[in-house]
C-alpha cells in the first residue's frame, strides 16, 4: 500500500508536492508541540488497521453455509453495529475482492439490516446492549466479531484482545458451530478458544 | 597386469584388450556417476522446494495473522528432517517473522537477509529461498539452509562403487581377453618358435602346424613353402659345396704336384745345363791354348745358347715359384753402390752388344740399403738387359739416388732410361703382365721370354715397391723402380741377423782400422765388411794398442795423423812388441813419404784419399800367403764332377771326388781337404745330411764349403745351410773364373787359419 502511495506521490503535480511537504512540516510542528497526543493517536490507527486487515483474512478461514454467501460476484457484507473505532482504518477494505465476492463496509442498527451482512462487527459502544444484541443475532448465520472483553464467552463467535501489545483474537468454536460456520483449523489454531 | 614384454603378442593383446575395455569402463563408469549426482541433486533439490512449499502453506495463517509463535512451531517440525540446517519465515516486508536452526547447531548471526527465490551452493551448503503464496498474492518467503553433507557421501559412495565395478570389470575382461587371445597368439607364437627352431638347428624339414584358414594360417602356409624350398636349396648347396671341395684339394693336390715337378725340373735342367756351360768354357780355354782358334766361336755360340736357355728356365721357374707363393724374400744390409757397379759391369757387354752406351749417375748419397739382394739385382739386370735388347746405336741411362716420401720412408729410386723403340699406350698397358712383350713379333725379333718384365714387377712389390714405366713410341722408354730403403719383413719374424756380417768368421779375418776420423773410419769398415773381412775399428793410438793385444788382427790400417799418439808412435810401440811385431801394418797417409814409413816397419804404405782396389788387393796378398791345396768334389753327376775337378786341377789344387755323402764318408774320410764343393740332390746321402754330419765331427767341422747346387733354394734351406757353409753358387749362375777367386780365398783363409794355429802351438 505504501509503495502504490509512493507511486501515486510520484505522479502527483509539483505544486502538490509542495503542499504535501508543507503539510508534513505543519505535522512535524504540530508534533513537536505534543509530541504524546499524536503517538498516541498514530498507534491507535495502527492498532485498527490491523484489525481491520484481520477481519479481511477471516473470511478466508471460514466457511458459511451455501444459503448465506452470496453468488460469485455478490457482495459480502461488513456490518458496523455502533460507534466505529475504525475510522479510515477500514477503508482500504471496501471494494476488495475475497472469495469471488467483492467486500463492502456499512453501519448497521442492531436489529435491522443484520441479515444482509455475513460479518458484524460489534462496536465497544454497544458493551452494554450486548446480550440483546447477541440475541437479536442468533437467527442470523453472520460471524460476529468484537472488541469487547468477554465477548466470545458470552456467545460472540471472534474477540479481538490484546496480548503483550500484540492483537490477538479469542474464537468461540461452540458459537460458530451454532451459527452454522465452519471455522478452518488453521484458523483455531491461531486463536485462544474459549467456552460459552 | 604382467611386465611388459616388446615381443610377446600375447600381453600386447591382453593389453590392447585391457586398455579397450578399460577406457570404456571408465567413460561409462563416470557419465553414470555424475548423471547419478546430478539426479540425486535436483531430486533433492525438488525434495526442499516441496517441504518448502509444504511448510509455507502451514504457514500461510500465521503470516496471515502475522503469529510469530504459530510460525516458529510450525517451522519446529522440521527438526524431523536433520538435513535441514537451519529455516526462516520472512512476511510480505522481508522481516523475519520465524526462525530454525536444527538442535546442536550454533544459531550464530540468525537467518540471512532474504535472497533471492530459488536455491543456490553457497560454502558447501544449499540455500533455497521459496516464495509462499496464496493464489496470485505472495505472502512471505521461506528460507532453507541445506547440509549438503549427505550429497558428498553419496558421491564418495558413488565414485567408489565406481571404482570397485571398474576393478571388477577389468578383472573380468581381464580373464576373458586372456583366454580368447590364444586363439589369435598361439598360432603366431607357434610359427615364431618353428622359425626360431629352424635358425638354431638349421633343420629345414620342420613345419610350423597350421590351426586356422585366417590370413595366420596363410602366412603359415606360405612359410612351410619357403622352407621347403630353403631344404632344397640347402641340399643342392651341400652338394655343390661338397663338390667344390673335392675339386678344391684336386686343384690343391695338383698345385702341390706343379711346385713338386718344377723344383725337380730345375734340377734336372740345370744339371745337363751346367755341364754344356761349363765344358764349352773349358773347351774354349783349351782351343785357345792349343791353337785351334777357329773353334773359339763356335763354342762361344755354344756357351751363349747355353746361358739362355738357363735364364728362360730361372725366369719361368721364378714367376711359377712366385705365383704358387713360394717365393721368399731374404733380406740383408748391403751397400748400394756396390751392387749397381756389379750389375753394371754384368751388362756392360749386353749394352755394348747393339752398339749403344751406357751412361751412370749415381747419386753420392747411395749408402746402403736393406732388401733383398738378389731380387734388386735381378730387377735391376731385368731393366737393363731390356733396355739394351730393345735399343740400337743408342743412349741407356742408369740413375739411382734417394728420395723421402710424403710419410717420411727413405725410399731408393733407380731409373733406366733408353732411346729405344718405345711402346704404344696399349702396350704399356700390358707391359708388366706374363708372357706378353709389347707384341708377339717381338718375341722372335729380339728373343726373350717376356717373363723379365714381369718378374721384376712381382720382386718389388713383395718388397713393398713398384717399378713404373713411362714410353713414348719411336722415342724410348723409361723403366722407375722404387724401393723402401728399409725392407720390412713381409711376416713378422724376429730380425734375424741384421748385423750379420758381424757374424763373419773371426778367425784370420780380422782388419783393425785406425782412424781419428769417423766418417774414413766408418767407410772404410762398410767396404772391407762387403768384401767379407770382420773389421774392429780404433780412434786412437792407445785405444788401438789394447785393440790390438786383444784381438791379434790379420791386418792393421793406420792412419798417420792423429791427436796424441800419433801413427809413427803407434807403428814403433807394435814392432817393439814380439807379440805384435810380426802383424802387417798398412800405413794409411795423406803425406807421401814412402821409404820413412818403410823405415818405421809398415808392411804397405798408402796415400790418401785410399784405392779401394788397391787396399783389397794388399790385403787380400797379407791375408793369403800361401798355395792351393787339397779340394773334395762331391757331386752325383759324372760329368759336373769331371768338369769342376779338371778346372780346380788347372789351379794348382790336388782334387778328390765322390758321388755322394756317404761316399765321402766312407771312403775318402781318411784325407782330409783343405776345401769341399758339394752338390745338394744326390742319392743317398744327401747335401743337407752331409753338412750335419760333417758339423758333428771335430776334425772336419772347420773344413770350409762351397754349395755348388741347381736347385732352388727355399727360405728354410738357406737357414739351414747358413753358418755351416761359405757360399752357395747355382749351377750355371757363375762364371768359371767367379768360381775360382771364390774357391782361392776361401781356401787360402782356411790354410792361414790352420797355419796360425800351428804358429800358437808352438808358442
Amino acid at each position: 500500500m505504501d509503495s502504490s502511495n509512493t507511486a501515486k506521490n510520484t505522479r502527483r503535480p509539483a505544486f502538490l508536492k509542495r503542499l504535501e511537504r508543507a503539510v508534513l512540516l505543519l505535522a512535524f510542528g504540530a508534533a513537536l508541540v505534543c509530541p504524546a497526543g499524536l503517538h498516541a493517536q498514530s498507534a491507535v490507527q495502527r492498532e485498527y488497521e490491523i484489525k481491520a486487515a484481520y477481519l479481511y483474512n477471516f473470511i478466508r478461514y471460514i466457511d458459511w453455509p451455501a444459503d448465506t454467501l452470496p453468488p460469485a460476484g455478490g457482495t459480502i457484507t461488513i456490518g458496523i453495529i455502533g460507534d466505529s473505532p475504525f475510522g479510515p482504518a477500514i477503508d482500504p477494505l471496501k471494494g476488495k475482492q475475497i472469495k469471488g465476492c467483492t467486500l463492502a463496509v456499512k453501519s448497521i442498527v442492531a436489529g435491522k439490516d443484520m441479515d444482509q451482512c455475513q460479518i458484524v462487527f460489534i462496536c465497544p459502544s454497544e458493551k452494554g446492549r450486548l446480550p440483546e444484541i447477541l440475541g437479536q443475532l442468533k437467527e442470523t448465520r453472520a460471524l460476529t466479531v468484537s472488541e469487547i472483553e468477554g465477548f466470545a464467552t458470552q456467545g460472540g463467535i471472534i474477540n479481538f484482545i490484546s496480548e503483550r501489545n500484540k492483537v490477538r483474537f479469542e474464537i468461540n468454536p461452540e458459537a460458530a458451530r451454532r451459527t452454522g460456520l465452519n471455522v478452518s483449523s488453521e484458523l483455531l489454531k491461531l486463536a485462544r478458544l474459549v467456552k460459552s | 597386469m604382467p611386465k611388459l614384454c616388446q615381443r610377446c603378442v600375447k600381453t600386447k593383446l591382453t593389453r590392447l584388450t585391457m586398455l579397450t575395455s578399460g577406457v570404456a569402463l571408465l567413460v561409462s563408469v563416470t557419465l553414470f556417476g555424475l548423471s547419478d549426482a546430478k539426479r540425486f541433486r535436483s531430486g533433492m533439490e525438488r525434495d526442499l522446494q516441496t517441504l518448502a512449499d509444504v511448510v509455507g502453506a502451514s504457514a500461510a495463517s500465521a503470516l496471515d495473522f502475522d503469529d510469530e509463535a504459530a510460525a516458529a512451531k510450525t517451522l519446529a517440525a522440521l527438526e524431523h528432517k536433520p538435513v535441514i540446517l537451519r529455516a526462516a519465515i520472512y512476511n510480505k516486508d522481508n522481516k523475519v517473522l520465524a526462525s530454525y536452526a536444527r538442535p546442536g547447531e550454533p544459531a550464530a548471526g540468525g537467518p540471512p537477509v532474504r535472497g533471492r527465490d530459488g536455491s543456490r551452493f553457497v560454502h558447501g551448503q544449499l540455500e533455497v529461498f521459496r516464495p509462499i503464496q496464496r493464489g496470485a498474492d505472495r505472502l512471505g518467503t521461506i528460507f532453507f539452509l541445506v547440509d549438503l553433507s549427505e550429497l558428498r557421501e553419496l558421491i564418495v559412495n558413488c565414485v567408489v562403487s565406481g571404482i570397485i565395478i571398474l576393478a571388477g570389470a577389468l578383472l573380468v575382461a581381464f580373464i576373458f581377453s586372456s583366454r580368447l587371445q590364444r586363439s589369435v597368439s598361439k598360432p603366431i607364437l607357434d610359427l615364431a618358435e618353428t622359425t626360431q627352431k629352424v635358425l638354431e638347428q638349421k633343420d629345414y624339414s620342420a613345419r610350423a602346424a597350421k590351426q586356422s584358414d585366417d590370413e595366420v594360417g596363410f602366412l603359415i602356409d606360405k612359410f612351410n613353402e619357403m622352407l621347403g624350398q630353403m631344404e632344397r636349396h640347402e641340399k643342392d648347396l651341400t652338394e655343390i659345396n661338397t663338390q667344390l671341395r673335392r675339386s678344391q684339394q684336386e686343384a690343391l693336390a695338383a698345385t702341390e704336384a706343379k711346385s713338386h715337378f718344377l723344383a725337380n725340373m730345375s734340377h734336372e735342367l740345370r744339371t745337363p745345363l751346367n755341364a754344356i756351360i761349363g765344358y764349352s768354357e773349358m773347351l774354349e780355354e783349351e782351343a785357345a791354348d792349343s791353337g785351334q782358334e777357329d773353334l773359339i766361336p763356335d763354342l762361344k755360340k755354344i756357351k751363349g745358347a747355353g746361358k739362355h736357355l738357363l735364364a728362360l728356365i730361372n725366369d719361368i721357374l721364378d714367376l711359377s715359384k712366385i705365383e704358387a707363393g713360394k717365393m721368399d724374400l731374404y733380406l740383408e744390409t748391403f751397400d748400394l753402390k756396390t751392387l749397381l757397379e756389379d750389375v753394371v759391369a754384368t751388362t756392360r757387354l749386353l749394352v755394348q752388344k747393339k752398339d749403344n752406351i751406357l751412361e751412370v749417375r749415381l747419386s753420392p748419397d747411395l749408402g746402403t740399403m736393406r732388401a733383398d739382394l738378389t731380387k734388386v739385382r735381378q730387377a735391376l739386370f731385368n731393366l737393363l738387359s731390356n733396355a739394351s735388347k730393345f735399343t740400337e746405336h743408342g743412349t741407356i741411362r742408369l740413375k739411382a739416388g734417394r728420395e723421402i716420401g710424403p710419410d717420411k720412408a727413405e725410399w731408393i729410386v733407380m731409373q733406366v732410361q733408353d732411346t729405344g723403340i718405345g711402346m704404344t699406350p696399349e702396350q704399356l698397358g700390358r707391359m708388366f703382365q706374363a708372357f706378353s712383350q709389347a707384341d708377339a713379333s717381338t718375341v722372335r725379333k729380339y728373343g726373350g721370354t717376356g717373363l723379365g718384365l714381369a718378374i721384376t714387377r712381382r720382386f718389388c712389390l713383395m718388397m713393398g715397391g713398384d717399378v713404373t714405366v713411362a714410353s713414348e713410341i719411336g722415342k724410348g722408354s723409361t723403366f722407375t723402380i722404387r724401393l723402401p730403403s728399409q725392407v720390412q719383413e713381409p711376416r713378422a719374424e724376429p730380425d734375424e741377423k741384421t748385423a750379420d756380417l758381424l757374424d763373419l768368421p773371426q778367425e784370420g779375418n780380422t782388419v783393425l782400422v785406425v782412424d781419428d776420423d769417423p766418417s774414413a773410419r766408418d767407410l772404410l769398415k762398410r767396404f772391407l765388411n762387403k768384401q767379407g773381412l770382420y773389421v774392429e775399428c780404433a780412434a786412437n793410438g792407445q785405444e788401438a794398442l789394447d785393440m790390438v793385444k786383444r784381438l791379434h788382427p790379420t791386418v792393421i790400417t793406420l792412419d798417420v795423423m792423429m791427436p796424441g799418439m800419433d801413427g809413427w808412435a803407434v807403428l814403433a810401440r807394435l814392432k817393439e812388441d814380439p807379440a805384435t811385431a810380426d802383424i802387417p801394418v798398412i800405413v794409411l797417409t795423406i803425406v807421401d813419404d814412402t821409404h820413412f814409413g818403410h823405415a818405421f816397419g809398415a808392411t804397405e804404405y798408402l796415400t790418401k784419399p785410399v784405392d779401394r782396389e788397391r787396399l783389397l788387393g794388399i790385403i787380400n796378398k797379407l791375408r793369403h800367403p800361401s798355395v792351393p791345396g787339397q779340394a773334395l768334389v762331391v757331386d752325383d753327376e759324372p760329368d759336373v764332377r769331371d768338369m769342376l775337378t779338371r778346372t780346380l786341377q788347372r789351379q794348382g789344387w790336388t782334387t778328390a771326388s765322390a758321388a755322394d755323402g756317404r761316399e765321402v764318408l766312407e771312403s775318402v774320410a781318411a784325407q782330409k781337404p783343405d776345401l769341399i764343393l758339394l752338390d745338394l740332390m744326390m742319392p743317398r746321402m744327401d747335401g743337407f745330411e752331409f753338412v750335419t754330419e760333417m758339423r758333428q765331427r771335430e776334425e772336419w767341422r772347420t773344413i770350409p764349403i762351397i754349395v755348388i747346387t741347381a736347385k732352388s733354394l727355399t727360405k728354410e734351406d738357406r737357414e739351414m745351410l747358413e753358418g755351416h757353409v761359405q757360399k752357395v753358387l747355382l749351377k750355371g749362375g757363375f762364371s768359371r773364373d767367379e768360381l775360382l777367386n771364390e774357391l782361392r780365398e776361401l781356401v787360402t783363409e782356411c790354410v792361414q787359419r790352420a797355419q796360425r794355429a800351428d804358429v800358437h802351438v808352438q808358442i
